[in-house]
This record gives structure tokens, C-alpha cells and sequence, in this order.
């Protein structure tokens, strides 16, 4: 990448500097980083460009933090033209953070919730966390503060505190617990990868960006910073720096977006994916193969290193399907076990009355769900329950399962059915015992012992992981969307601009993000819930009185929050929302359209979703819709068995496979 | 008794002896701990137990004559999702897709009430 050198970075930093007649600061902020890197190069041996580079870009951050921060001080909120004084001092910030933001999300991602946290309050349950209670964590930084400025009656100690906050977060990253990092290549293939998979699910669609008109500007500028990044990366780095058919694609990467239109409704998403980020996320792949890339970052866990593409399905672990069986590497081990898995699926030995299996509304071929009723029959044959039954196609891919996100594992899932009262009914004991009083599964499973050293006899475990294996082998299938992605196939004219008005004017990406099309963004550790404030009927008449996420994590901010599900297949898994209140997707889409319950009338103090309306035409809406259709895979058909094992117990050998329901 | 069950009673016991020589790791709890926690620490601690032996004893253990000694690892270094990253040989041996997160606790919890011998040695990774 010769273009970018070093001179031309100064110059370049200097005349934005002249530009918005900041020289005095910016000499201070030069002798500040010149003075840091000197300690710093002292002690650790950092690659002084690159290290120097970095300092000074959070330096800058810093600097004009600390400007806005006086400058909402000294104002009067009363006077409008003060108001948008302050508001291009947040876009100043804004740019500065940015310029950093390669680092800054990878680095110390805790630390950037405060510098630009999308929501005020977040309840939290990431990685390790997730076995315990959910946190409270308050974001700050300067999205809030933009959206508190532009509030009926904004209060200066608010915006003060929210930007303070992000002042003491930029502090974080002059650590030496950081900047240590910065002396090795390893770092830098992995926040380019958390790069490019921004790239393609949060930075074009407005996420995390208050003002819509800034996001594509702001774009522009993330990039041409990340270039200069990369020349400093390079010189100090030179046998680790990114190859020249990487830099080439970067650079019409750039190109291709500042030819695109400044707005996030007319830019061309599909290509800038398809064409540029995808790609470029492949070559970053190989390379952190090729450079053997060690990572030291906690976070990484979530990703796969042998994901070939964003639209690969191995880019995100998610949940661990072989259970117990998951050091199991050995193929016919693993057919054996995924086939009494199925056996199993199908099988309604685990309901009380011996009547319902898994099959019986996660049907095999209504994409394992079940499109015939709004919500599935109590097992009393009378009542009905309360949520729309999940697709079980995908579910691997997320961090909490369930709408209300109540089980953390697929074993807690299957395991949950099985024994709810109101489901299947089994008890935990009656699991082992009915499995085991049949000979073939006993003789199954006693072989598969050899593969579970922790484990003397057959267990519950071993069942239910076998069930949670089968579950894989129909969620590895890819959607017309993710050959065009990976550039086997085109998508029709209508489904690419769907696919544009999802990520754009829609802001239907905004919440399912890309590839998983759920709430599980990068970097891949944590699942959304929103409020949306669904209906308890199609009139509007009231919203559905179902609690969701509170039920589970009792706080103001999860009444009524649902986990955000996937839309992969989303064609094919009618009836929609937790309650399966609508079955259409066109009633889905005028749903959003119209600004979810708030919009439709309805009071929903903590509705996460704007209020607001979209304004879609019916041909855009229409036009989303073909492109949800791409979304549907190809999903191997499932096979019931043709008998079921005899069990010792006579009254449960009238059993049918699939069961009767 | 004739001469096949006696030799089977033999090698029985032959086969016990070995598994406890080679088994002989002890716990130890808190005498404060609830009978409930305990048995519940006591499951999770065999669990831990055999999952060590499958996933870290061939890189950590070291072996004096005939017997395979576990090092004592420092609780500094017992420290949860810590463990995937302390050490870079983790990033092949123990990922996610690996080890659980849940059979890591056990490993911990294993290693936290194990008694430690006299031939133990201190490992730092």
C-alpha cells in the first residue's frame, strides 16, 4: 500500500487539524503522544510507528472528548444555536473515535460501551457470564449524548456525565495491559477480522450511529483511517503486513464507497458485502491461519478460524450440539449417535403419555416447527400454550435460547421440553429409565460409553445429547442468499433491493444482524432482546400480556423484551412473533412499518423499537419479502424411523413413530 | 470354588489394586460446606477428575517411576476463561469447541480440592 506513507498520514493529520483550527491542541496532543511513546518504547520494545500511530489516535479521541466536554460546560441549552454547537463537537468526537475504532472494539470492548454505547442501560450476560445472573451495565458515550442533546429539555449533567464517562474509557486504552498488546503482530489480524465483520452487519445500517446522515460519512472516514493504520502496521510489521491483492480490494473497497450516496437508504449494501467485505474477510482468514495468529482476547472463543467466508457456517461456534459426545471426532461415532438421536426425536417414549415426541411440533417438514397453529396444544389436549412454537433449524447459532432467553446450553433446551408439564411431561429419572428399559437403545448407548470417559454408566446426559446432536445435521444447510454472497449464484433485482431496504431505509439490520440474521452481533457473545410491544391480536386491541425476558431477569428494561430470533427460513416458519400473533409477513413488515406497538397505539413505556414509521411503499415491502425468501436453506429431509425400539414396558409399545398429535 | 473363579477373583483384584495406584488423587472440602453442596462438589469434582485425564494429563502431568503425578497449579492460575488464554498451547488443546465451559469449572473445581502429595510440583501454565 505505497500510497500511504507515513508523510502523507502527517499531512493528512495536519490539514484536518488547520482545517478545523485546532493547531494549538494539536501540538499538545503530539507532544503528549511523543512523550507516552518515548516511556513506552523504553520498557516494552512496541514498534514505534505503529505504537505511536495508535497513541495518537486515542490521544486525538481524548482531546476532543475533553473540547466537548467544555464546551457543554459553558453552554446555555436554551439557545439553539448552542445546541448545534454541540452537536458538531459530537461529530468531531465521533470521527476521532472512528479513527480508532479498529482498536478500540477488539481491544477493550467493555471500555468502548462508554465511549459509544447504543443503549442506556444493557443487562448483560456474556461468555463466562452467562451461568450467572444477568448484570446491569449503563452505556455511555457519545451516541446517548447526541440523542439526550436532541431531547425536549436536555440536562447539562447528563450530557457531562455521558461524556466524562467516555473521557475515563479512552483513559483505559493508554494502559499498559493494552498497549502491550500492540508489540506483537497477533492482535492485528483479529481486530481486522472484528473489522470486516462490522463491516458487513453494523457499520452501513445506522446501529449505534444517532444521526442517520452521519453514518456513510462516517464510513468514509473509518476506512481512510483504517489504510493508515494498516501503512503503519506495515512498517512495523513488514513480514506479518497484509499482501498486495488484500491492500487492491481495500482500495476499490474505498472507492466503491465514496462513489455511493451519502445516505444509508441508497447505498448499495448488497455489492459493498458481496463484492468487497466478504472477500476481503476470506483473505483475512487464511492469514491468520498462515501467520498461526494466537489470540489473547477472551472473546475470540465465539469465532472459528476455518470459516472461509462471513457467509461460511462455521464463522460462529454458538452452542456446543454433541453435548457430552463433543470430543467425539470419529465419523461412524458420530452417525451412530446422530442416529439414535433421531430415533429419538421421533420417538415418544420421553412424554408422559407416551404419545408426543420432539417431532410432534417441531416438524420435520415445516422447517422443525409448526406453520398449522399459532401456538402448539397443552399436553392436557385442552389449553393452549403460551409462545409460538421455535424452529429448531439454526437454533445452535445463538448465545441464550428461548424467547425469553431462559437456557444457556441446547441440552437446558431439550431437557426443558421434556420435562415441562405442559409439554411433554417426563420426569428427569423417567429420561434414563424408559430410554434404557428399551434393548436397543440400551445397547446404543452402553456402546457409545467409550466415547464419555467422565461417565461410569448411561445417563440422562448422554440422551439428551444425542437429541441436541441430530439437531445439527439440519442446521447446516445455506440459503440462496448465502451462495450469492459467496458469488455462486445472483440474487433477482427485486430480492437485492429487499436485501438494500433491509439494511438501509428498513432497519431491519439493525437488530437481526448479519450473517445469523439474530440478535447476536459481532463480537459474537452476547443475544439482543427488544421490546417491541407485539400485539395480543391483529386489532391491536391490547399487547400480548406475556412478560418475556422479565420472567427470567426482572428489571424495567425487560418487561416484555423478547430475544431477537433468527429470519433464516423465516418464509417457511409462519405463524410470526413469540405469540405467533400474525401469519403473514407482509402483517410482520406493516407491523414494523408503523412504529411496533407504540406506533399502532398501544403504551409501551420501554419499546426499544422507534415509534416511528418507516414510510415503506407496498412495492418495497414487497420487495423485502423476496429478498426474506433467499433466507430459506436447503435443508436435508429427515427420515422418521420405520419402527421404534421394543421397550420392557408393554404399555408404552403401542408408540408410533412421530407420535400422535 | 474352582480354579476359573479364583483366577477371576484374582484378576479382579489385580485390576482394583492398579485403578486405585493409578487413581490415588484425594479430595478435600471445607468442613464448613452443607451436605447438599458437598455432594454436589463431590459429583462435579470425579467429573473434573475424569475430564483432566482426558484433556490436560498428557501435556501436565509428569511421570516419576511408575507413577503419573499432577502438578499443583497456582489458584492465581485456576482463574476461569483465564485458563483458555494464559497459556498459548490452549488455543489448539482447549477451545470452546473443545472443552466447555461447564466441563472447565469441573476441571477447576478438580483441581481446587485435589490434596496434593508430597511429590507434587508447582506448574505455572
Amino acid at each position: 500500500m505505497a500510497q500511504y506513507s507515513p508523510d502523507t498520514f502527517a499531512v493528512c493529520f495536519f490539514l484536518r487539524a488547520m482545517g478545523s483550527g485546532h493547531i494549538k491542541r494539536t501540538v499538545v496532543v503530539l507532544l503528549v503522544v511523543a512523550t507516552a511513546w518515548l516511556c513506552i518504547c523504553s520498557r516494552s520494545g512496541t514498534p514505534p510507528v505503529y505504537s505511536t500511530h495508535y497513541l495518537t489516535k486515542v490521544s486525538a479521541l481524548r482531546s476532543a472528548a475533553e473540547e466537548l466536554l467544555q464546551i457543554i460546560a459553558a453552554a446555555d441549552l436554551s439557545d439553539t444555536s448552542v445546541i448545534a454547537r454541540i452537536d458538531s463537537a459530537i461529530t468531531r468526537a465521533r470521527f476521532t473515535m472512528k479513527a480508532a475504532d479498529f482498536w478500540l472494539r477488539y481491544l477493550e470492548p467493555l471500555a468502548y460501551k462508554h465511549i459509544n454505547g447504543p443503549l442506556p442501560v444493557e443487562w448483560e450476560t456474556e461468555v463466562f457470564e452467562k451461568f450467572e445472573k444477568p448484570y446491569r451495565r449503563t452505556g455511555a458515550g457519545f451516541t446517548l449524548a447526541w440523542q439526550h442533546l436532541h431531547e425536549p429539555a436536555p440536562n447539562r449533567d447528563t450530557l457531562l456525565r455521558l461524556v466524562k464517562e467516555a473521557i475515563d474509557a479512552s483513559a483505559i486504552f493508554t494502559h499498559d495491559s493494552i498497549t502491550t498488546q500492540l508489540s506483537t503482530y497477533h492482535h492485528f489480524y483479529l481486530c481486522n477480522r472484528l473489522l470486516l465483520l462490522n463491516l458487513a452487519a453494523i457499520y452501513t445500517t445506522g446501529f449505534e450511529s444517532p444521526d442517520a446522515r452521519s453514518t456513510i460519512p462516517e464510513l468514509r472516514h473509518l476506512l481512510d483511517e483504517t489504510a493508515l493504520t494498516y501503512t503503519a502496521f506495515a512498517q512495523a510489521f513488514p513480514a506479518q503486513a497484509l499482501p498486495a491483492n488484500y491492500c487492491r480490494l481495500f482500495d476499490s473497497m474505498r472507492l466503491f464507497v465514496s462513489k455511493q450516496p451519502p445516505s444509508t437508504h441508497q447505498f448499495d449494501h448488497y455489492t459493498f458485502i458481496r463484492n468487497y467485505v466478504d472477500p476481503l474477510y476470506t483473505i483475512n482468514q487464511q492469514l491468520i491461519l498462515q501467520h498461526r495468529v494466537i489470540s489473547h482476547n477472551l472473546l475470540d472463543y465465539a469465532l472459528n478460524k476455518q470459516a472461509s467466508s462471513i457467509f461460511d457456517k462455521r464463522l460462529y461456534n454458538g452452542q456446543n450440539t454433541k453435548g457430552v459426545f463433543l470430543r467425539v471426532d470419529d465419523t461412524a461415532t458420530l452417525a451412530a449417535i446422530e442416529n439414535v438421536g433421531r430415533m429419538l426425536f421421533f420417538d415418544p417414549l420421553l412424554s408422559a403419555n407416551g404419545k408426543r415426541a420432539c417431532a410432534s411440533c417441531h416438524k420435520p417438514q415445516q422447517c422443525f416447527t409448526d406453520t398449522s397453529v399459532q401456538t402448539a396444544l397443552h399436553l392436557n389436549a385442552k389449553d393452549r400454550l403460551p409462545r409460538n412454537t421455535p424452529s429448531l433449524v439454526n437454533s445452535q447459532f445463538n448465545h441464550l435460547l428461548m424467547a425469553d432467553g431462559s437456557h444457556y446450553t441446547l441440552q437446558q433446551q431439550a431437557t426443558g421440553v421434556i420435562t415441562n408439564p405442559a409439554e411433554m411431561g417426563c420426569t428427569r429419572a423417567d429420561i434414563t429409565t424408559r430410554v434404557l428399559q428399551c434393548a436397543d437403545y440400551k445397547r446404543i448407548f452402553s456402546r457409545l460409553l467409550d466415547a464419555t470417559p467422565a461417565y461410569n454408566s448411561v445417563s440422562e446426559d448422554h440422551i439428551i445429547s444425542a437429541i441436541t446432536t441430530y439437531y445439527a445435521s439440519f442446521s447446516n444447510g445455506y440459503s440462496l442468499f448465502d451462495s450469492a454472497m459467496n458469488k455462486q449464484r445472483t440474487l433477482a433485482p427485486a430480492a437485492q433491493q429487499g436485501f438494500n431496504l433491509f439494511m438501509g431505509k428498513a432497519q431491519c439490520g439493525t437488530c437481526h444482524f448479519l450473517p445469523l440474521f439474530n440478535g447476536v452481533k459481532p463480537p459474537y457473545i452476547g443475544s439482543e432482546f427488544e421490546v417491541l410491544g407485539t400485539p395480543a391480536d391483529t386489532l391491536y386491541t391490547a399487547l400480548s400480556a406475556d412478560t418475556g425476558r422479565y420472567g427470567v431477569n426482572p428489571a424495567p428494561e425487560t418487561h416484555r423484551a423478547f430475544r431477537t430470533g433468527t429470519l433464516r427460513n423465516i418464509a417457511r416458519t409462519a405463524p410470526h412473533m413469540h405469540n405467533g400473533v400474525f401469519s403473514t409477513l407482509m402483517q410482520v413488515i406493516d407491523f414494523y412499518d408503523a412504529g411496533g406497538g407504540t406506533g399502532h397505539g398501544l403504551d409501551v413505556p420501554n419499546q426499544t423499537l422507534s415509534p416511528d414509521s418507516l414510510h415503506l411503499s407496498v412495492y418495497e415491502k414487497n420487495a423485502i419479502i423476496s429478498f426474506l425468501h433467499t433466507l430459506n436453506e436447503d435443508i436435508p429431509p429427515a427420515i422418521p424411523p420405520a419402527s421404534l425400539p421394543r421397550s420392557r414396558s408393554k404399555e408404552l409399545n403401542a408408540r408410533v413413530p412421530g407420535g400422535i398429535y | 470354588m474352582n480354579a476359573k473363579t479364583y483366577t477371576a477373583i484374582l484378576s479382579l483384584l489385580i485390576a482394583a489394586s492398579c485403578a486405585t495406584r493409578r487413581n490415588a488423587v484425594h479430595y478435600s472440602f471445607p468442613a464448613e460446606m452443607s451436605t447438599t453442596v458437598r455432594d454436589q462438589y463431590m459429583r462435579d469434582w470425579q467429573k473434573g477428575k475424569a475430564l483432566y485425564e482426558e484433556n490436560c494429563a498428557r501435556c501436565h502431568n509428569t511421570k516419576k517411576g511408575r507413577r503419573e503425578h499432577i502438578p499443583i497449579f497456582p489458584a492465581d492460575k485456576l482463574a476461569g476463561y483465564g485458563i483458555r488464554l494464559d497459556n498459548a498451547d490452549h488455543e489448539r488443546a482447549l477451545p470452546e469447541t473443545r472443552v466447555t465451559t461447564d466441563e472447565l469449572v469441573s476441571i477447576i473445581t478438580f483441581l481446587s480440592y485435589k490434596v496434593h502429595t508430597i511429590n507434587d510440583t508447582v506448574r505455572q501454565h
